[in-house]
């Protein structure tokens, strides 16, 4: 009897706790999810369907065509442009890796103090204005810039290095500048998780030091690899400012092909169709680290 | 190996020296070369290009633009990704990695192609382009980046305070007003100034859904473009890299006494 309307009671408090959880739930998760559907994937959906509409010069009707992905795959240009961008950013991640490694590797053994100054002084500049340290770079690497002009000076060279502005190389340095933080926090991050005894097992067991590194820190470090080749590979595969600020003919990237669709040339369906591709291209390098590598690993 | 420890060490601080902060260095010592080329050899001293930045009309107005944009979208998406950061971490529910990775997801897309976008859906809801836009697009990459700073701290605090307080007779929002919130506030505080920080240094998503309104960014793009006045560029850059490094510094401060040094990402 008691312990029957004590149940019921009890229920109705568990019924009533539930339903305020699922009141809670909901009133926290419903804003911010319509406002990304607005705002992010419906935009993102215009753009995939606007890809396939019948697209000129400052004109787009609501026909399906393919035209827009044949002529990108039938134009020499854009088919160039494509290429240098999968060049551009490889060779870059490749530079970044191993620019990165030892510093990672350095900061993972550093006294607590000196760790916290290096970190600090790989992030802060990563908040600096981008253009800014863009415009920083032209400076130092211009025809008559700092560079050339200490390098004149002080007798090393008599004529400007030309290869330094405008170039793959100009492009490739300053998108070392902006990622290299990206590539060495991950990578410390994951060399930190190896315990020293593990190293310290391995050599007294006689591994020499390159047998240490290639058999205990190079696949320890995966992690970290993945982590910031999600982070930077992808996102350099859509850069255009870069590009499009040092570096001149040579440098022309995807990222300039589409915003030049968007911003000069007027074709909205081909802009759409190619930043499509670069997109599909991004979620499916994405979607194999995830498979690879596992979420949790990542965040 | 002491060596070797050595080398290691004079390798990073050479590295980040020369590729991180010798541009950044070159920029603000050449604000003060009295020439209007930027080059050696120096020509001498001068405040003259920060005086002259003072007195751009169109350079205050960008500014202006930029700073009261970049208040606006902090606001709104400390509400909307502390909400979200509430549904990523404080409830258990199906659903809930889904949800996640819904939030997450235009972090993994290049602002390029949001920037296009977007353009392309102000386009077809028929909403001009102006500041309004500016406004809501920023939101929009703005708010996975507060869920998921904040979500992170949230993930690291015992559930059951929050459960005890409710318990002890709290309303929900009390329960989140004296318990969560002064827990998370410094996590809110520091998502806060990097979500200013990412409005307020916005190009790409800018560049495309601008319209006529001209942000800093966008300043220093048509600047840096077709500009013959570069020691100006030059003096204003090196006044915002010195505010916004003490921006960032604060904003680590805070978080790093949140985290209790423990996640740098």
């Amino acid at each position: 009897m008691t312990t029957a309307t004590g149940t019921a009671a009890a229920r109705r408090a568990r019924w009533r706790y539930l339903f305020g959880q699922y009141m809670g739930l909901l009133a926290n998760l419903t804003p911010p999810l319509l406002y990304l559907l607005a705002l992010f994937y419906a935009p993102m959906s215009i753009l995939l369907v606007m890809s396939f509409w019948k697209s000129g010069y400052m004109t787009l009707e609501p026909a399906f065509t393919l035209e827009n992905y044949i002529t990108f795959f039938t134009t020499p240009v854009y088919l160039k442009a494509l290429t240098n961008t999968f060049a551009i950013a490889t060779g870059t991640m490749l530079a970044l890796v191993v620019i990165a490694f030892p510093m990672a590797y350095y900061l993972a053994r550093l006294r607590p103090r000196y760790e916290r100054l290096i970190l600090y002084l790989l992030i802060i500049p990563v908040e600096i204005n981008f253009l800014i340290r863009i415009f920083a770079w032209k400076i130092a690497l211009g025809r008559s810039g700092i560079i050339n002009s200490a390098l004149m000076r002080l007798g090393l060279i008599h004529e400007p290095l030309k290869f330094l502005l405008y170039s793959k190389f100009a492009v490739a340095l300053v998108l070392i500048h902006e990622w290299l933080p990206y590539v060495v926090i991950p990578l410390y991050l994951a060399l930190k998780g190896i315990a020293p005894e593990i190293i310290a097992a391995a050599r007294s067991l006689g591994a020499t030091r390159w047998d240490v590194f290639r058999h205990i820190i190079l696949p320890l470090s995966v992690p970290g690899l993945f982590a910031s080749f999600v982070l930077v590979y992808i996102p350099m595969l859509g850069e255009f400012a870069v590009p499009a600020l040092v570096g001149g003919p040579s440098g022309y990237m995807l990222g300039n092909v589409i915003e030049n669709q968007f911003l000069s040339a007027g074709n909205w369906g081909l802009g759409s169709a190619i930043g499509f591709i670069l997109l599909t291209v991004t979620l499916a390098l994405v979607a194999v680290v995830v498979k690879v590598a596992g979420v949790e690993k990542l965040l | 190996m002491r060596k070797f420890r050595f080398a290691l060490a004079f390798y990073t601080y050479a590295v980040i020296g020369l590729l991180i902060y010798l541009p950044i260095a070159i920029l603000i010592v050449f604000s003060f070369n009295d020439s209007r080329v930027l080059s050696l050899p120096w020509k001498g001293f001068t405040l003259r290009w920060y005086r002259i930045a003072l007195q751009r009309p169109d350079l205050h107005q960008a500014l202006w633009t930029s700073l009261w944009i970049a208040a606006v979208v902090t606001l709104v998406s400390l509400v909307l990704g502390v909400l979200a950061a509430n549904a990523m971490a404080r409830y258990r529910y199906r659903g809930r990695l889904l949800f996640t990775g819904y939030v997450a997801l235009p972090f993994v897309v290049p602002w390029l192609l949001l920037g296009i976008a977007l353009l392309l859906f102000f386009n077809r809801v028929g909403m001009p382009l102006s500041a309004l836009t500016i406004i809501l697009s920023h939101i929009a990459f703005d708010v996975p980046l507060v869920a998921v700073l904040v979500a992170a701290r949230m993930h690291q605090f015992d559930p059951w305070l929050e459960a005890a307080a409710r318990d002890l007779g709290c309303t929900p929002w009390q329960a989140f007003r004296y318990v969560t919130l002064p827990i998370i506030a410094p996590a809110v505080i520091a998502a806060g100034i990097f979500a200013f920080n990412w409005s307020f240094d916005a190009f790409v998503v800018t560049h495309f859904v601008s319209g006529t309104q001209v942000t800093f960014p966008l300043w220093v793009w048509s600047a840096l473009r077709y500009s013959k006045n570069l020691p100006v560029i030059n003096a204003v850059s090196s006044v915002i890299v010195v505010v916004e490094m003490g921006l960032v510094l604060i904003a680590e401060m805070l978080r790093r006494r949140g985290d209790a040094g423990e996640s740098w990402l």
